[in-house]
């Protein structure tokens, strides 16, 4: 009876260590598929150093499969992830605990060319729970575009404390996507529209 | 007559605070960066022909304004210096009012206290304008007052030349019609004046085309005037025909300065990207607008980079659906087969391997 027990509790242990693993397992299987053995275990290695310190895994894991698409080297692929997981350790230490989305975007913001000085402006602006990815996003374009990280930050600070929304972010975008693309300079075309979308939808009645 | 009462009903708006605060939206809890007025420059030398005189001309105009698409008071410094006429004339300005300034409509009205310093009389003014797309009304109208002697500067020569008609007070009224001409900022106008008894009705028409040079964000723009101008008695100075050539330095100035440097958003020609959420699933609609003749496909964390095809509608858009959860996805797009791009209308990052890609954010 005991034995039997013993039996059903191992069994029921190993099931849910399967259940548990599961994910992880499907993972590595995404980057042995794709990845040469080396590149995979490397990569792995990464990704299980950022689950440890509580960084996302799964956009490090997409950097290797996007770089095994491009069919980038493995050297070059490792070297991308290894580059990923520092932007998201600094985009930690500016967002703290922010959701998995705050810290791709601020990621992706300094990728783009964004600043940490300037993202911290960002993040002072912000109020305490609201998304910041629209924001971060917008930078990166802004930055993506030319313009200097703490001017654009500035001008998005300025949306920020006047309460705007995510559309209103994605729409900034395309405003100063249309000026810039008819030869407005991005700087000026961002305090414009941006000033324009302050007074305009974005002010809020209390 | 007609120009007092324009210039009483000016006034009664300046001085009704209650009327104007009725028209102000209500303002957010703290606080809103943009009350703040924004601070504006015009200057304009040029050199005039009137009557085989040649005048050169100096104006100046600064001050701040509200921001653009926004309601609010205008304070503005008016300075125009005029060199070549029987005597040095000088105007200088003062003027607050309220003003509106849009892509497509503005409106001002203000009123404020000048003096010619050399001509020696003060003046009131009032003016008020509205533009409606390509048209344009001034009105304005302006008073002498006290015995013209500002500053102690003795008037007699100026009296004594003819020019001067002694106390004043006329109303004009001009309408302007911008013509689409690009390059060319083409204008034709058309004014007349109602002159109280020591000044004589008038009427004039010019038309000037500017030209904004293609540097600083064309700012600077040549200018060119000919046509038949009124007199201006504050000044001294006789109407009549005359042609004008000179150079505006413009900063941060009305709406429709700036269309050249910053045009309304026109249609995207270079396609789009839309993702709709389908209600109450966790399935969204990936729409592509673009050019292509036989695939579209995209790729992205959202298919561990692997591709996917898209549904030509017959609308010709290309479309998809994707389960997604919030977050923020990277995507690129291949059309007829060619190379990987980034969709239109996407924030662009480096891909870390010498490339693009876009960066969307699912909400």
């Amino acid at each position: 009876m005991r034995a039997s027990l013993r039996h059903a509790l191992g069994l029921v242990l190993a099931l849910a260590g399967a259940f548990i693993t599961l994910p992880l397992a499907a993972q590595e299987s995404r980057l042995a598929v794709r990845l040469d053995a080396a590149t995979a275990a490397a990569v792995e290695r990464i990704v299980q150093d950022a689950r440890e310190r509580g960084l996302p895994a799964e956009p490090l894991i997409q950097k290797a499969l996007q770089g095994a698409s491009k069919q980038a080297g493995g050297d070059r692929i490792v070297q991308a992830v290894r580059a990923l997981y520092g932007r998201l350790e600094t985009a930690k230490s500016i967002v703290g605990a922010g959701t998995e989305s705050d810290l791709v975007s601020v990621a992706a913001a300094l990728e783009a060319g964004a600043t940490r000085s300037s993202l911290e402006r960002l993040r002072a602006a912000r109020r305490e729970g609201e998304p910041f990815a629209p924001a971060c996003l917008t930078l990166a374009f802004l930055v993506g575009k030319g313009v200097e990280p703490d001017r654009a930050a500035d001008v998005l600070g300025d949306l920020l404390v006047a309460r705007a929304r995510d559309s209103d972010f994605m729409l900034l975008q395309r405003l100063i996507d249309a000026d810039v693309r008819a030869g407005a300079p991005p700087l000026e075309a961002a305090r414009v529209r941006a000033r324009g979308l302050i007074v305009g939808p974005v002010r809020r009645v209390p | 007559m007609r120009g007092w009462l324009l210039g009483l009903a000016t006034t009664a708006l300046c001085a009704c605070p209650a009327l104007v605060a009725a028209q102000l939206p209500v303002p957010p809890p703290p606080p809103m960066p943009t009350i703040d007025g924004a601070p504006f420059l015009r200057f304009t030398p040029s050199l005039s022909l009137t009557r085989g005189d040649a005048q050169g001309w100096f104006s100046f105009e600064a001050g701040l304004r509200p921001p653009q698409e926004s309601f609010g008071i205008t304070t503005r410094v008016r300075a125009t210096h005029v060199i070549g006429s029987f005597q040095p004339a000088a105007q200088l300005a003062l003027l607050g009012g309220f003003e509106r300034d849009a892509q497509r409509f503005s409106f001002h009205t203000l009123g404020g206290f000048g003096t010619a310093t050399d001509q020696g009389w003060n003046v009131l003014v009032f003016e008020a304008g509205a533009r409606a797309g390509r048209f344009r009304i001034d009105l304005r109208s302006l008073r002498s007052v006290g015995d013209g002697d500002a500053f102690g500067i003795d008037t007699l020569a100026v009296q004594a030349s003819g020019r001067n008609p002694g106390p004043f007070a006329y109303a004009d009224a001009e309408l302007q019609w911008e013509i689409p001409a690009r390059p060319f900022e083409l204008r034709l106008a058309a004014g007349a004046r109602a002159g109280s008894s020591k000044t004589r009705n008038e009427t004039w028409s010019y038309m000037s085309a500017a030209l904004p040079l293609p540097f600083w964000s064309r700012r600077i723009a040549a200018v060119g005037t000919i046509g038949r101008r009124p007199s201006a008695p504050e000044l001294g100075l006789a109407g009549g025909r005359f042609a004008g050539l000179g150079f505006r330095l413009t900063l941060n100035g009305s709406a429709a300065a700036r269309r050249d440097v910053q045009p309304p958003v026109a249609a995207d020609d270079a396609g789009s990207l839309e993702l709709n959420r389908v209600p109450e699933t966790q399935q969204y609609q990936l729409k592509l607008r673009v050019t292509a003749n036989t695939s579209v496909q995209v790729r992205g964390d959202f298919t561990d980079w692997t591709p996917l095809s898209l549904v030509r509608a017959k609308d010709g858009t290309w479309s998809t659906m994707l389960d997604l959860r919030p977050g923020v996805y990277q995507i690129e797009m291949r059309l007829d087969g060619a190379d990987w791009a980034v969709p239109p209308g996407v924030v662009l990052v480096p891909d870390g391997f010498g490339g693009q890609v876009g960066v969307i954010e699912v909400r």
